[in-house]
């Protein structure tokens, strides 16, 4: 059998998003690159501040990028505009994280759902009332709901609006900006299982954001933890999901901080919690090397027992502390782990 | 209101139509001038009808009848006579419309202007941002009552021509507003939703962002209107604006201020018609105001 090596849908080169001017500059992403292949799931993880949301909104080109490049089925999206623009436009769509704000409080459903379609089919009134009824009941709503205003709405079925709205104009990618962190924990699954029943009758690819690695974990392919705007781990979701079955899983001692604040119910399962002091620096002036050493329990623990010529002090909000010196001195680059395809991490100390 | 609901800003907090109108009326005073408005309109708009008719109550307001000039209020005149023995309380009726109109028409002309210079403005941002706010900044710099006072010297004062004068000398603050609404909003999510989509910027100004930003604009409109019609019995009484026989409450002053003492009911009434109608307007817009306002819960 002929292995097809089918074109990724999504390539991201390098993306760097900054806002403000000289000194004043956040880097809110910088430098990241994610490939996100046709049909598949990949998920951004991070604190807030550390650039997710900012990587999905410049994608669809509502911020200006600073830098680098995305490819959507081989066009150039930043090099793009005009008619083919829209064109491109109307195959990549964002699912907001607040539902109320996601929808325009002075539009009935059926105006909110119609609009991508009037922007890019020419379809008769009829039809297109219609089409917003097919859409309406694929997420699952009343198509009597129509003629509803969004704030006679629940937060769920809100949010089941914004999908139905992204879903209009036929994408074949959809960003999802948090799409269940406003959302109740019970209606949260439900979402979830739409979300993923539609990419599975409709092919959609997805570029899922969230701070929560429980939320994507089983809901992801690919899952790319980020912090001050940059990814330092990306692996599949069978890596992580190992921690299930105890075996090594994710590397970076950030992922592992991460991992380690989800909560655990049963008592005998608790391990050891990581605990990150401080809060993430500010992307006006990220810390020096790598971005998370004045946090990181790492390099800590590696600069107790390491000669005095190898580390280094620093100051932070709670006093000095001693930490390794290359770990301030060397950007951190995405290396792969073992012999996977998909793991790499950005951790100088483990790559050595 | 046009549509059913009402977003206030950023707030999240809605005020429907219905709401709107239950905290409305909890502000009795409010309530009054609204009432107020709609009878003043009702008989200026009426009498004017009648007038043109050919009805005339209870006598005909531009008919002079010299023998009975300066006749103080009574049964036949209510309002008494004035100088060329024409009923008062028939001009001064017949002058509402002209002050309605007037500023009807100045504060629609200022709040389109407003508008559009407000919404490009606050939603394009950058250059033309600056470009706008700095000409709104040298309009606001002109003493706009001269500049009206010296543009009615020079063309032919119709209604009209006054209307419009007032209404393109008075639409900075909407502008303002207007533009600080569009800061606001634009960066909401929907309007984001709407970018992604593929809207184009019309779509988007008129459809998305101008909806929600009305309310407020409202406010000022009634504002705005209680403005024009002071600025128009001021340009009257000057003798720059309204040009008698026509009467207009400003040049029904103007033309009584002589024989003040000796027939105050020429002054006083028309006086106390645009006292009244501004009042009205101005507590009827902060009614408004106050009840658009969901921080104002308290006060009502």
């Amino acid at each position: 059998m002929i292995e097809q090596i089918e074109k990724p849908l999504v390539v991201i080169d390098a993306l760097r998003t900054h806002f403000g001017k000289g000194k004043r500059t956040v880097r809110a992403v910088d430098g990241v690159d994610l490939v996100i292949p046709r049909g598949k799931t990949v998920a951004l993880v991070g604190e807030s501040g550390s650039g997710k949301t900012t990587v999905g909104r410049t994608m669809l080109k509502l911020i200006p990028a600073t830098g680098g490049k995305v490819l959507f089925d081989g066009y150039d999206i930043f090099s793009t505009s005009g008619r083919d623009l829209k064109k491109l436009r109307q195959r990549m769509q964002m699912i907001f994280q607040d539902p109320a704000a996601s929808l325009n409080p002075r539009m009935t459903v059926e105006k909110i759902i119609a609009e991508p379609l009037k922007v890019h089919f020419s379809m008769s009134r009829t039809q297109r009332r219609q089409r917003v009824a097919e859409l309406l009941q694929q997420v699952e709503l009343s198509p009597r709901y129509m003629n509803r205003y969004p704030h006679e709405f629940s937060g769920g079925q809100r949010q089941r609006i914004g999908i139905a709205r992204a879903l209009a104009s036929n994408p074949d990618f959809i960003v999802c900006d948090e799409p269940v962190s406003a959302l109740d924990v019970s209606i949260q699954g439900q979402i979830l299982n739409l979300l993923s029943d539609l990419q599975q009758q409709l092919g959609l690819s997805y570029l899922f954001v969230a701070h929560d690695l429980t939320v994507v974990e089983h809901f992801a392919d690919i899952i790319a933890v980020m912090y001050l705007g940059r990814i330092v781990e990306i692996a599949s979701k069978q890596v992580v999901l190992e921690r299930h079955h105890g075996r090594e899983h994710l590397r970076h001692p950030y992922s592992l901080a991460l991992l380690s604040s989800i909560p655990v119910i049963d008592p005998a399962k608790r391990q050891n919690r990581v605990k990150l002091t401080g809060e993430m620096p500010s992307p006006l002036n990220p810390p020096c090397g790598c971005a998370f050493h004045p946090r990181c329990p790492l390099t800590a623990k590696l600069a107790a027992e390491a000669p005095q010529s190898e580390t280094t002090e620093i100051p932070t909000s709670s006093g000095t502390i001693r930490v390794m010196k290359r770990c301030t001195q060397q950007a951190p680059q995405l290396q792969a782990v073992d012999n996977d395809a998909v793991h790499k991490h950005a951790c100088i100390m483990l790559q050595d | 209101m046009s549509d059913k609901t009402t977003k206030i800003k950023g707030d999240s907090e809605l005020v429907t139509r219905a709401g709107f109108w239950k905290r409305y009326r909890r502000n009795k005073p409010a309530v009054v001038s609204l009432a107020v408005m709609i009878l003043l309109f009702v008989t200026g708009i009426g009498y004017w009808g009648l007038y043109e008719l050919g009805i005339y109550l209870p006598s005909n307001p531009n008919q002079t009848d010299p023998p009975a000039q300066f006749q103080p209020p009574s049964m036949q005149h209510p309002l008494g006579t004035d100088d060329l023995g024409r009923d008062v309380m028939g001009r001064v009726l017949l002058g509402a419309h002209i002050s309605l109109l007037i500023g009807f028409v100045a504060a629609g002309a200022s709040i389109i202007i407003g508008i559009f210079f407000g919404s490009v403005s606050g939603y394009f941002g950058g250059w033309i941002d600056t470009i706008i706010m700095r000409f709104v900044d040298m309009m606001m710099c002109i003493p706009t009552f001269f500049l009206v006072l010296t543009v009615a010297a020079l063309v032919k004062p119709s209604i009209w021509y006054i209307a419009g004068i007032i209404g393109v000398t008075s639409w900075m603050s909407t502008s303002r507003l207007v533009r600080a609404e569009f800061l606001t909003l634009r960066e909401m999510d929907y309007v984001q939703a709407a970018r992604a989509t593929g809207v184009g910027h019309f779509g988007i100004i008129f459809r998305h962002i101008l909806p929600n930003a009305m309310p407020p604009v409202f406010v000022t409109a009634v504002l705005s209107v209680a403005g024009a019609i002071l600025t128009e019995a001021s340009l009257s009484f000057l003798g720059f604006g309204v040009q008698p026989p026509d009467p207009s409450w400003g040049n029904i002053i103007a033309g009584g201020k002589q024989y003040i003492l000796e027939a105050w009911w020429l002054i006083v009434f028309p006086g106390i018609a645009i006292f009244v109608t501004t009042l009205a307007f101005y507590m009827t817009g902060e009614g408004m105001r106050i009840a658009l306002d969901p921080k104002e819960t308290k006060k009502i």
